[in-house]
Formats: structure tokens, C-alpha cells, sequence
């Protein structure tokens, strides 16, 4: 090889600083919470805004046809998916395997302040995909969507999309 | 900041959702992640969606750590992974030509500082006509000066194929690069 190439990329490819504002980036895509302990700071401030961002996400980015984002977790695995989005969100989803729906994976929305997860699995030939984040349990329920059914239980919020949305109840309740 | 625990102690805090810890892991390694984004995209904002999708698959996998290899190593496969699959979605660089008028309506400063981004612009426009798999050999031997076993280790292939990828890239960017040596031009 040339020197005169040698000296142009070691001149032209050395290491730089990171910027300042990585670390706030990188930040902010964490977990809320530091501890094993479940968040109870940041949810409860906007319940509303929660709720909107799972039905607007809900409502325009699963709509029949348009199929789920790319995963960032591909996994049939209940227990690792289970673990991941408690990991992100704090919400406890509490999948268990089941013969009639096939798990996929899921990955992660976020909107604001807000964290939710996408979780998404098939029954048969059909795709649907479950939306969750933490609710506050005092705010109202929010009205029914067109492309989606949202509810609430406890302190998270559900929203449900797709065309295998029948077979959501199994993802925690293998025995219905 | 000043850096207090080991490797090993900063990979316990993480493990157990220190955000403190993790703090501490990013300040040792943000510099060299932000380095192979930015000289492999060779675009800020890119490279700052590259680095900040690194940490945060840091954080969320520490826990598959073995520690089989070294944090440092496994850290640059996930830099690197990043970077392909964000070629792989995202559109190329500006041409040339584009990224040269930008440069003239930004910088008003001497005729030698544009010059200077010329040839900037000369060589990352041929670098980024690399693939990828001959592109990234290129960065991490020359960003981050690694060995031919170091890049095998990363890429997970063997010394001889990073030799031969290394060389493959020579040969092209002697002859893109040619003119800036006085030869015939680009």
C-alpha cells in the first residue's frame, strides 16, 4: 500500500470526542426506573397523555394492513419477553405459554416520557399486536378506537390491534 | 468524571439497573462508539442515532454478557452491528457535489479552510463508496488503530479475510484517491 494513502486515512479517520448531549440521549431511552423496584414517578404525572399515546399509537401506526414495526426482541420465549418489557416499562405482562398463540417479539415505543411496548404474536395465520404501558389507575377509561381496543387494568394501560386480537386473552390466561 | 470501580464492579451496578453504573460504563467507552459511528456513517447525525441505539443495547443485553470475550471487544461488535444495519436502512451519503456546495454556503471562511473540506470530502466520499464489510475494516483499523486479530475478533472472522478485506480497500481507494497524490483524478 501507499504511504501517501496511509498517512490520508490516518489523518482523515481519527478518533473524535463524543458530543455533550449523548449521554441526555442515551438517557432518556433508559428505563425509568434505576432498581428492581417498580417506577412510581413520571407515569403518574400525565395519566391522560399515557392513554393518548397508547391509543394514538394504537390507532395510526396499526392500522389493518400495515403490520407491525420492525422487533427490537424476536423471541417466543413468555419469559424473556416478559422480563425485556419490565426491564423498559416497569409493566409486569404476565405471559404465559399457550398452545393456540405463537409469541414473536416486541420492541419498544417511545412517545414523550411515556414508555410503552409492543408485543406482538400470532394465532393461526393471523398477526395482532398488544400495546402496553403504566396507567395511572384513577384516570378514565378512554372511549373505544376504530382499529383498536384499549382498557385498562389495575395500573397499565392495554391496547389491542390486528387481525388475531380474539386470541389476546390467551397471552395471559393460556387456560380460556 | 472520575472513574472509581472496575470493569467488573461497573458490570455488577448495571446488571442490577444502576443507572449510576452505567454512567460511569458510557464516559469509558462513548468516545471510542461515537468514533467508529461517525467515521463509518460520516455523518454527525447519524452517528449520534448509532451511538446512542449502541448504549441502549448495552444496557438492555449486559445481562447476556458471559464475558467469553472482552467487554471492549464485545462493545465494538455492537458499534458495529449498528453501524451496518443503519446502512442497510438509511439512505447514502450526499454526492460529492452536494456536499460541497453545502460546505461553500456554510463556511465563508479562507479558500484554504474549503480546499481543506474538499479533500475531506474527496476521501469520506470514497470511503463511503466502500461496501460496508471493506468500510468498517477500514475505520476500526484506522480510527481505532486495532490489530488484524482485534478486527477478526470483532467481525468474528479470521485474521487472514480482515488482510485481505484491508487490502481490497487499498487498492480501490488508491485509485479513487489517486488525484489527491498528484495522479489522475477521481
Amino acid at each position: 500500500m501507499s504511504d501517501w494513502l496511509d498517512l490520508e486515512l490516518a489523518h482523515r479517520l481519527t478518533p473524535v470526542k463524543a458530543p455533550e448531549g449523548l449521554w441526555e440521549r442515551v438517557a432518556r431511552g433508559l428505563p425509568a426506573r434505576t432498581h428492581r423496584s417498580r417506577p412510581t414517578a413520571g407515569w403518574m404525572a400525565c395519566p391522560v397523555a399515557t392513554f393518548a399515546t397508547i391509543a394514538l399509537v394504537a390507532t395510526t401506526f396499526w392500522l389493518p394492513g400495515a403490520g407491525p414495526a420492525r422487533l427490537e426482541l424476536r423471541s417466543q420465549n413468555p419469559t424473556e419477553i416478559r422480563r425485556w418489557v419490565y426491564d423498559r416499562t416497569g409493566v409486569e405482562v404476565p405471559l404465559a405459554p399457550s398452545a393456540n398463540v405463537r409469541l414473536e417479539g416486541a420492541r419498544m415505543l417511545r412517545r414523550g416520557d411515556h414508555p410503552a411496548a409492543a408485543i406482538t404474536f400470532r394465532a393461526g395465520q393471523r398477526t395482532a399486536t398488544l400495546l402496553v404501558a403504566r396507567a395511572d389507575p384513577r384516570a378514565a377509561l378512554p372511549p373505544r378506537r376504530p382499529h383498536a381496543t384499549v382498557w385498562q387494568s389495575g395500573d397499565q394501560a392495554y391496547a389491542l390491534t390486528g387481525t388475531a386480537s380474539g386470541a389476546a386473552c390467551q397471552l395471559c390466561h393460556a387456560s380460556l | 468524571m472520575v472513574l472509581e470501580r472496575s470493569e467488573s464492579e461497573l458490570l455488577a451496578a448495571c446488571r442490577r439497573g444502576e443507572r449510576d453504573g452505567f454512567r460511569e460504563l458510557f464516559e469509558l467507552y462513548k468516545d471510542k462508539v461515537y468514533s467508529v459511528a461517525l467515521r463509518f456513517s460520516g455523518q454527525p447525525a447519524e452517528a449520534m442515532d448509532i451511538a446512542q441505539e449502541t448504549f441502549l443495547k448495552l444496557f438492555s443485553s449486559l445481562a447476556d454478557f458471559r464475558g467469553d470475550s472482552r467487554l471492549e471487544t464485545w462493545i465494538y461488535r455492537l458499534v458495529v452491528n449498528r453501524c451496518l444495519d443503519h446502512r442497510r436502512r438509511l439512505r447514502r451519503w450526499l454526492p460529492l457535489g452536494d456536499s460541497f456546495r453545502s460546505t461553500l454556503r456554510a463556511n465563508g471562511d479562507s479558500l484554504a479552510s474549503v480546499l481543506q473540506e474538499e479533500r475531506d470530502g474527496y476521501v469520506h466520499a470514497a470511503i463511503d463508496r466502500l461496501s460496508p464489510e471493506l468500510r468498517i475494516v477500514v475505520v476500526l483499523r484506522y480510527t481505532e488503530a486495532m490489530s488484524y486479530d482485534q478486527i477478526a475478533e470483532v467481525l468474528g472472522c479470521a485474521p487472514g479475510t480482515v488482510a485481505s478485506r484491508l487490502h481490497r480497500a487499498h487498492k480501490i481507494l488508491e485509485r479513487s484517491l489517486s488525484n489527491l497524490n498528484g495522479g489522475e483524478g477521481v
